[in-house]
C-alpha cells in the first residue's frame, strides 16, 4: 500500500495557498457533467454535498436518518474553534495550529493541521451568513469561550447546541441545492458496499431501509463523510445508528484504515445505570468549570448519603494529583483519574462506575442563580435522565466513548488510498492525532466539506480522466449480489440471540474491558481471543426475524453489529501494536511512576495505517512516518 | 426514589405498511426499571418479541437526548408523552406507575403518512425548507463575521426559534394538523437576523405556499403545538409568520 | 439557478389560494361581523328606554338616505358573512382532511378551549339563527301577528313585536340558546382574528388573550338580558 500523503512543499503557512494554485480545475461548463456521491450529511457530508452542488457538480447524497438534518453532528454541544482573535487574548493561526497538534500528542500532520487552523476563520464567517445564531455580547460582537482547558478564549458557541445550528446551517444550504434540483437527497438509504472500477471508487450499493430495495449508483467520485465508530463500544455518546459500515466496507475494498485505537473517552457523561440501557449522554464539560470531582475516601462511605459524608473525608482527587489545573485536566487525564478512584473501590453508584460532580461549593459561592443561569439547560437534562436534583446533590458522573480520532487515511487532499474515495469528518483520520481537543471536530467537519474537498476533488476529476460507467458494470452487479448475499446469510441462521446481545458483549464485556480507557498486553491478547469466539458465535446464533425486501429494523442492526465484530479486532490490534501510551490511547506498561502517560516518539510517531489482506488473514501494517517541523515535540504535563 | 420494577400494559399501534389497515395491539411488559428510557422499556419489548418470533415494533430514534428530532410517537393522546418540554426518548419510565395503560400511536397527519407502526414520513418538512429556509449565500465569500453587530437580545430570539428540532409534534398535536409553528419558527429565526433580510419576502410566500401543497392544514390558534413543543417554540413564531404573510402579499417588489 | 422551482403566487391571488390568507379573509369579514353584532346589541338596549326611543331609533335608521344605508349596509353585511362562511367551510374541510385518521386513544389537548374546538358548529347554529332571526323580525315571516304592529305614530312597533315575541318561551330560549353559541364563537374568534393578522405578539399578547372572551361576555349579556327581562316580567307592556 502506498501512502504518499501528498504534503506540498514550502513554508507550512504557505502550503494550503501554494495547493490551491497547483492543483487542475474543472472547466466550469463541464462540471454539471460529473457525478459526486456524498455519503453523509453531517457537518462534513452535508456542506460537501451543498458545497459542491453550488459548484455545478451533480451530488446525490445519502443519509440513514429521515432527513439530513438528523445527522449525528447534530449532538454536539460545547462549541466550535477558531483563531478569530477577536477577545484579543493572544490567539492565532499558529496558535491554535501549535495547541491542536500538541493536544494530539503529536500524531497527527503537521500540514494538515495548519491548514485546518487556517480555514477556521472562514468557517465562523459562512456560518455567521448563513444566519447561524452563535452567541453574542451586548455589543453585538461575537462571544467566545475557553472550551477544554485552551488558555485562550477561541470557542464560538450557540448555547449548548452548537452542533445542532452548525448542521442546520449546513442543512439549510443543502436543502437549498435540493430544492434547486442539483442535489439529489437520498434518505433512509444505508450504503452497505463501494464499487471499484479499475482500481477507482465509482459508486456505492445502498439498501433502502423502507422497502429494502438493493440498488447501485454510479459516479465519478465518491465522498464518505459517515462519521466515526464509537458504537462498536455499544454504549457510547454516539446516536444509535452511527455505525462502521461504510469505513469498513471501504477498508474491505482497499482503503487503509489508520489509527484505529485511537478513540476519545469524555469524562462527563451520565453513567450506566442497568443493562436494558441503550446509550450514554455527555454533559457538557464546561460543567468542570464549577463543579468539583470527588469520591469518598473510604469505601465504606460510598452508599451513605453524599451530603453526609464531611469534608474531610472526601478525595478531590483531580485537585490533589494535579493542582495547577485541577478539575480541569484534559479529557483522558480526568477520565484515567476517574476509573482509577472506581477501581479502588470507591464508585458512589451502586452496581456501576461513578464519581461525584459536586457544585455545593459554587452554589454557596455564587449562588443558586447564578448557577442556574450557566448551566440551567444542562442541570435539567441531567434531572430528566437521572430523575435527581443536581442543586441538591452532586451529580454522578462517569467516563464514555464518545469520538474516534482514527479513521480511514487520507492524503492531503482528502482522499483515501483508493483514487477516487475522498474521507471527511470524524471517518477520516487526518487532524486529531491521538486525542482530539474540545470544539475541534466540528471545525474538521466544516473545513473538510466547505473549503477543502470543494478544492481538492476537482483536482482528482481533472486529472483522473476515468470514463463514463454506469451501474450496468459487472463491477456493480458483483457488488449487489455480495450485498445481496451477506443479508441472505443474516436472516438464514436462524439462532435464538438477539443482535444486541452481540453488540453488548462486544462492546461492553470486551472492547471496554479490555480496550477502553486503560488497555494492556494481556488484556488486548485476550480480546483479540475473544473477538473472533463472538463473531463466530454470531453466525451461528442469531436471530434476524422478517426478509430483507421490507423495513427490518433486526436485520439493519444486524449488518452493523456484523462489522463492528470484523472492525473491533483491527482495533485491538492497533492497541497492541502501538506500544506507548499517547492521548485517548493508554498502555498500562507505558507510564511514567506517578501514571501519566509515556509516549514513545522515537519509535511510534507513525500512522498505523491498516491494510486488508483477506478474511481470516491477518491485516498489513503500513506506517505514515510523521516530522515535525514547527511542533517541538514535548512531554504533556498536567501535574 | 424506588427501584421497583413496574408492570405496565401497552396498547401499540400496529400497522405494516403505509396502506395497510392498522389496529390497536396491547402488550405486558412487567419488569420495568423506573430508571429505564421510554424506548429503552421498547427495546425491552422488541426483544421480547423477537424471541417470540414476532414483528417488532418499529419505531423512528437516533440520538436518544432530544435533539436529533427523529423519535416521534404519541403517548396517551400527547405527541412526546406527558412530560413538558421532553422529547419521547428523554422521556423515563419514573414518570409512569406500576400497573398503568399506555398508549401508542403514530404521529397522524395527512401531510405525514404511516410508513410502518409508529414510523411516519415527515420529508414534506424537509420540503418546506427546501422552498426557502435558508440564507442563499454561495460557500466562500462572506464577510467577516464582525462585520455585522448583531444586538444580544436578537442574537437570543432567533436562537430560541432556531432550537426546532424539526420532530413534528406540533403538527401531531394540532388538532389541525397544520405546521405552521414549524415554518414559523424558521421564518421568526431568520427574520430576526439582518442575514435573513434580503429574502424576507419570498421566503414566506414561498414556504407558505409549500405548506399548503403538502397538505397540512390551517392554523385556528389552537396553541396545542406549542405547547407540546418539546423545545417550547413561542406561539410568537405563529405571529411573526402571519404578518411576515401579510406583509409580502401586499408589497409589490420582488 | 437556485431560485426555486414552484415560486407563490402574490397579492390578492396569492391571499386567496393560501391558508393564511383565507385566514386574512375570515379575520377581516369577521371583524364587520363582531363590530354589527357589538353595536346591534348595544341600540337593542333601547328596549329599556321604552317603545319611543327603540321605535324611533329603528323608524330613523330604515329611512336614513332614503333606505340606501340599510340596503346598502345588508349587502356588505350578506357579503361578509358569505365570503366568512365560504372560507370557513374551505378551511374545516382542509383541516379534516389534514388528519384522515384520529388518534385512536383520543388527542390530549392542553391549552386550547372548547370554544376554539366547536368553531364549526358554533358557526352554524349562528347561522342557523340569523335566518330565523330575520324571517322573525325582519321578514315577519315566523310570527306575522308579532311583526305587523305599528306604533301610535304609525311606526313600526319594534319594541311591542320583541316583548310580546319574548314572552313564549319557546321563542326566548331559541334566542338565549343561539346566544350562547354565538358566545363561544366570540370567545375564541375575537382574540383568533387579532392572532390571525398577527397581532396578538409580544405585550399585547396576554391582553389580547383576554379581549375575545370579555367581549363574547359583554354581548352574551345584553343580549339575554332581553328574553330575561320578558320573560321575569321587568319588561312588560
Ligand atoms: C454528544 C457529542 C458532543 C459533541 N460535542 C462536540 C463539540 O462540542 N465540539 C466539537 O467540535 N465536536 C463535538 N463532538 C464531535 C462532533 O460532533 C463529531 O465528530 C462530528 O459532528 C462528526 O461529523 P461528521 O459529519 O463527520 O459525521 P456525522 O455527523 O456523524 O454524520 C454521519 C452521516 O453519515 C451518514 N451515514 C453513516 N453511515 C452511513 C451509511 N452506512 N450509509 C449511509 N449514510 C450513512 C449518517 O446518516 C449521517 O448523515 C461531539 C460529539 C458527540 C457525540
Ligand atoms: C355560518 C356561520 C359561521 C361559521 C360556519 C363560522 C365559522 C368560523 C370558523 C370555522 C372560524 C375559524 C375559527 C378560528 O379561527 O379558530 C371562524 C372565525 C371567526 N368567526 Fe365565524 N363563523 C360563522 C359566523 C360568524 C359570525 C356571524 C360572526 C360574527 C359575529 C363570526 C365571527 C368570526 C370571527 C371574528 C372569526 C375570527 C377569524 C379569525 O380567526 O381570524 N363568525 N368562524
Ligand atoms: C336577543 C338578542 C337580539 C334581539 C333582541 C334582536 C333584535 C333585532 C330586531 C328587533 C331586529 C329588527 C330591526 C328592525 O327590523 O328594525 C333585528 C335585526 C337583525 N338582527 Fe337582531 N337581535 C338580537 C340578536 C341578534 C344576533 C345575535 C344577531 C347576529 C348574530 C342578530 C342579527 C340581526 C340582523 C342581521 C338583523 C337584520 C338587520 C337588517 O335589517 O338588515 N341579531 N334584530
Ligand atoms: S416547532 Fe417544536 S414541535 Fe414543531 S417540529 Fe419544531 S421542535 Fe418539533
Ligand atoms: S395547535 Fe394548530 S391551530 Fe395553530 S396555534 Fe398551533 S397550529
Ligand atoms: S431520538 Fe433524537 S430527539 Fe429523540
Amino acid at each position: 500500500m502506498e501512502l504518499n500523503a501528498r504534503i506540498p512543499a514550502g513554508p507550512i503557512s504557505e502550503k494550503w495557498d501554494k495547493h490551491r494554485f497547483e492543483l487542475k480545475l474543472v472547466n466550469p461548463a463541464n462540471k454539471r457533467k460529473f457525478k459526486i456521491i456524498v455519503v453523509g450529511s453531517g457537518l462534513a457530508g452535508g456542506s460537501a454535498a451543498a458545497t459542491l452542488a453550488e459548484l455545478g457538480y451533480d451530488v446525490d447524497c445519502f443519509c440513514f436518518q429521515d432527513s439530513p438534518r438528523r445527522a449525528h453532528s447534530i449532538a454536539a454541544q460545547g462549541g466550535i474553534n477558531a483563531a478569530k482573535n477577536y477577545p484579543n487574548d493572544g490567539d492565532s493561526i499558529y496558535r491554535l495550529f501549535y495547541d491542536t497538534v500538541k493536544g494530539g500528542d503529536y500524531r497527527a500532520r503537521e500540514a494538515n493541521v495548519y491548514r485546518l487552523a487556517q480555514i477556521s476563520n472562514n468557517i465562523i464567517d459562512q456560518c455567521v451568513a448563513q444566519g447561524v445564531p452563535f452567541a453574542r455580547e451586548y455589543g453585538g460582537m461575537l462571544a467566545n469561550r475557553s472550551f477544554g482547558g485552551a488558555q485562550v478564549s477561541r470557542t464560538f458557541y450557540a448555547r449548548g447546541q452548537t452542533g445542532q445550528q452548525l448542521l442546520l446551517g449546513a442543512y439549510s444550504a443543502l436543502e437549498r441545492m435540493i430544492g434547486a434540483g442539483k442535489v439529489k437527497m437520498h434518505p433512509r438509504t444505508e450504503m452497505l458496499d463501494l464499487v471499484l472500477v479499475d482500481g477507482h471508487a465509482r459508486g456505492i450499493v445502498t439498501r433502502n431501509l423502507i422497502t429494502g430495495a438493493i440498488e447501485s449508483w454510479a459516479a465519478d467520485a465518491v465522498i464518505l463523510a459517515t462519521g466515526g465508530y464509537g458504537n462498536v463500544f455499544y454504549l457510547s455518546t454516539n446516536a444509535m445508528g452511527s455505525n462502521v459500515t461504510a469505513s469498513y466496507r471501504c477498508y474491505k475494498r482497499g482503503a487503509g484504515f489508520a489509527n484505529p485505537c485511537f478513540t476519545q473517552i469524555h469524562p462527563t457523561c451520565i453513567p450506566v445505570s442497568g443493562d436494558y440501557q441503550s446509550k450514554l449522554t455527555l454533559m457538557s464539560e464546561s460543567l468542570r468549570n464549577d463543579g468539583r470531582v470527588w469520591v469518598p475516601k473510604k469505601a465504606e462511605d460510598c452508599r451513605k448519603r453524599p451530603r453526609e459524608i464531611p469534608e474531610e473525608d472526601r478525595d478531590y482527587y483531580l485537585e490533589r494529583k494535579y493542582p495547577a489545573f485541577g478539575n480541569l485536566v484534559p479529557r483522558d487525564v480526568a477520565s484515567r483519574a476517574a476509573k482509577e478512584a472506581v477501581d479502588s473501590g470507591r464508585s458512589v453508584l451502586a452496581g456501576s462506575p461513578a464519581v461525584y460532580l459536586d457544585f455545593g461549593n459554587a452554589i454557596r459561592r455564587d449562588g443558586e442563580d447564578a448557577i442556574r443561569d450557566r448551566y440551567g439547560n444542562l442541570f435539567d437534562m441531567y434531572e430528566r435522565i437521572s430523575g435527581e436534583n443536581p442543586y441538591e446533590t452532586p451529580m454522578r458522573i462517569y467516563p464514555a466513548v464518545h469520538y474516534t480520532m482514527g479513521g480511514l487515511w487520507v492524503d492531503y487532499n482528502l482522499m483515501s488510498t483508493i483514487p477516487g474515495l475522498h474521507v471527511l469528518g470524524e471517518a477520516n483520520f487526518s487532524d486529531h492525532g491521538a486525542n482530539r481537543l474540545g470544539a475541534s471536530a466540528l471545525m474538521q467537519g466544516l473545513a473538510d466539506g466547505y473549503f477543502v474537498i470543494p478544492y481538492t476533488i476537482g483536482h482528482y476529476l481533472a486529472t483522473a480522466k476515468q470514463p463514463k460507467v454506469s451501474t450496468d458494470h459487472a463491477a456493480f452487479k458483483a457488488a449487489e449480489e455480495a450485498v445481496k448475499g451477506r443479508l441472505k446469510r443474516l436472516l438464514s441462521v436462524g439462532g435464538d440471540k438477539s443482535v444486541d446481545y452481540f453488540h453488548r458483549t462486544l462492546g461492553v464485556d470486551i472492547l471496554w474491558e479490555y480496550c477502553g480507557m486503560a488497555r494492556n498486553e494481556a488484556g488486548l491478547k485476550k480480546a483479540l481471543q475473544l473477538i473472533p469466539e463472538l463473531r463466530e458465535r454470531f453466525w451461528k446464533e442469531i436471530r434476524v426475524p422478517g426478509s430483507a425486501s421490507e423495513l427490518n429494523i433486526w436485520l439493519e442492526k444486524a449488518g452493523r453489529v456484523a462489522d463492528f465484530l470484523e472492525f473491533a479486532e483491527i482495533l485491538c490490534l492497533d492497541a497492541l501494536n502501538r506500544e506507548e501510551s499517547c492521548g485517548g490511547h493508554f498502555r498500562e506498561e507505558h507510564q511514567t511512576a506517578d501514571g501519566e502517560a509515556k509516549r514513545d516518539d522515537h519509535k511510534f510517531a507513525y500512522g498505523a495505517v491498516w491494510e486488508y489482506k483477506g478474511d481470516n488473514q491477518a491485516p498489513a501494517l503500513n506506517k505514515e512516518q510523521l516530522s515535525f517541523e514547527y511542533v517541538k515535540l514535548a512531554t504533556r504535563n498536567y501535574a | 426514589m424506588s427501584d421497583e420494577k413496574m408492570k405496565i400494559t401497552l396498547h401499540v399501534w400496529r400497522q405494516k405498511g403505509p396502506s395497510a389497515p392498522g389496529e390497536l395491539k396491547t402488550y405486558k411488559v412487567d419488569n420495568v426499571n423506573p430508571h429505564m428510557s421510554f424506548l429503552e422499556m421498547l427495546d425491552v419489548l422488541n426483544e421480547e418479541l423477537l424471541q417470540k418470533n414476532e414483528d417488532p415494533i418499529a419505531f423512528d430514534h437516533d440520538c436518544r437526548e432530544g435533539i436529533c428530532g427523529m423519535c416521534s410517537m404519541v403517548v396517551n393522546g400527547r405527541p412526546h408523552g406527558p412530560r413538558k418540554a421532553t422529547t419521547t426518548c428523554q422521556l423515563h419510565m419514573r414518570s409512569f406507575k406500576s400497573g398503568d395503560e399506555i398508549y401508542i400511536e403514530p404521529w397522524r397527519a395527512k401531510a405525514f403518512p404511516i410508513i410502518k407502526d409508529l414510523m411516519v414520513d415527515r420529508s414534506a418538512f424537509d420540503r418546506i425548507i427546501a422552498s426557502g429556509g435558508y440564507v442563499a449565500v454561495h460557500t466562500g465569500g462572506a464577510p467577516d463575521a464582525n462585520a455585522l453587530p448583531i444586538g444580544k437580545k436578537d442574537a437570543d430570539e432567533a436562537f430560541d426559534y432556531a432550537a426546532c428540532i424539526g420532530c413534528g409534534a406540533c403538527v401531531a398535536a394540532c388538532p389541525n394538523a397544520s405546521a405552521m409553528l414549524f415554518v414559523g419558527a424558521k421564518v421568526a429565526h431568520l427574520g430576526k437576523l439582518p442575514q435573513g433580510e434580503v429574502e424576507r419576502r419570498s421566503r414566506v410566500l414561498n414556504m407558505v405556499h409549500t405548506m399548503d401543497t403538502e397538505g397540512f392544514g390551517a392554523c385556528t390558534n389552537h396553541g396545542e403545538c406549542s405547547a407540546s413543543c418539546p423545545k417550547e417554540i413561542p406561539l410568537e413564531a405563529i405571529m411573526t409568520l402571519n404578518r411576515d404573510y401579510a406583509r409580502a402579499s401586499f408589497s409589490g417588489d420582488e | 439557478m437556485s431560485a426555486p422551482k414552484k415560486t407563490a403566487k402574490r397579492g390578492l391571488a396569492g391571499l386567496m389560494d393560501s391558508t393564511i390568507g383565507a385566514k386574512i379573509l375570515m379575520a377581516l369579514t369577521g371583524f364587520v361581523l363582531v363590530g354589527f353584532v357589538v353595536q346591534h346589541m348595544v341600540m337593542n338596549l333601547q328596549l329599556y328606554a321604552g317603545p319611543e326611543a327603540l321605535n324611533s331609533y329603528a323608524h330613523n335608521l330604515k329611512h336614513m338616505m332614503g333606505g340606501g344605508f340599510v340596503w346598502g349596509g345588508r349587502a356588505f353585511l350578506l357579503a361578509c358573512i358569505a365570503i366568512h362562511i365560504q372560507m370557513a367551510m374551505k378551511l374545516t374541510n382542509r383541516n379534516r382532511d389534514a388528519r384522515p385518521q384520529r388518534y385512536a386513544a383520543g388527542q390530549r389537548t392542553q391549552v386550547t378551549s372548547y370554544a376554539a374546538q366547536f368553531m364549526a358548529l358554533t358557526g352554524v347554529v349562528i347561522l342557523l339563527f340569523v335566518i330565523y332571526h330575520l324571517l322573525h323580525f325582519t321578514g315577519g315571516v315566523v310570527q306575522p301577528d308579532n311583526f305587523h304592529v305599528l306604533d301610535a305614530e304609525g311606526r313600526h312597533d319594534v319594541w311591542r313585536m320583541v316583548v310580546t315575541s319574548f314572552k313564549d318561551p319557546a321563542t326566548s330560549i331559541a334566542y338565549i340558546v343561539a346566544n350562547i353559541a354565538l358566545a363561544f364563537h366570540l370567545s375564541h374568534s375575537v382574540t383568533s382574528m387579532f392572532a390571525t393578522l398577527g397581532l396578538q405578539s409580544g405585550r399585547y399578547r396576554p391582553i389580547l388573550a383576554k379581549v375575545g372572551p370579555a367581549i363574547a361576555a359583554f354581548v352574551l349579556l345584553g343580549n339575554l338580558s332581553f328574553p330575561i327581562s320578558v320573560l321575569a316580567g321587568l319588561v312588560h307592556i
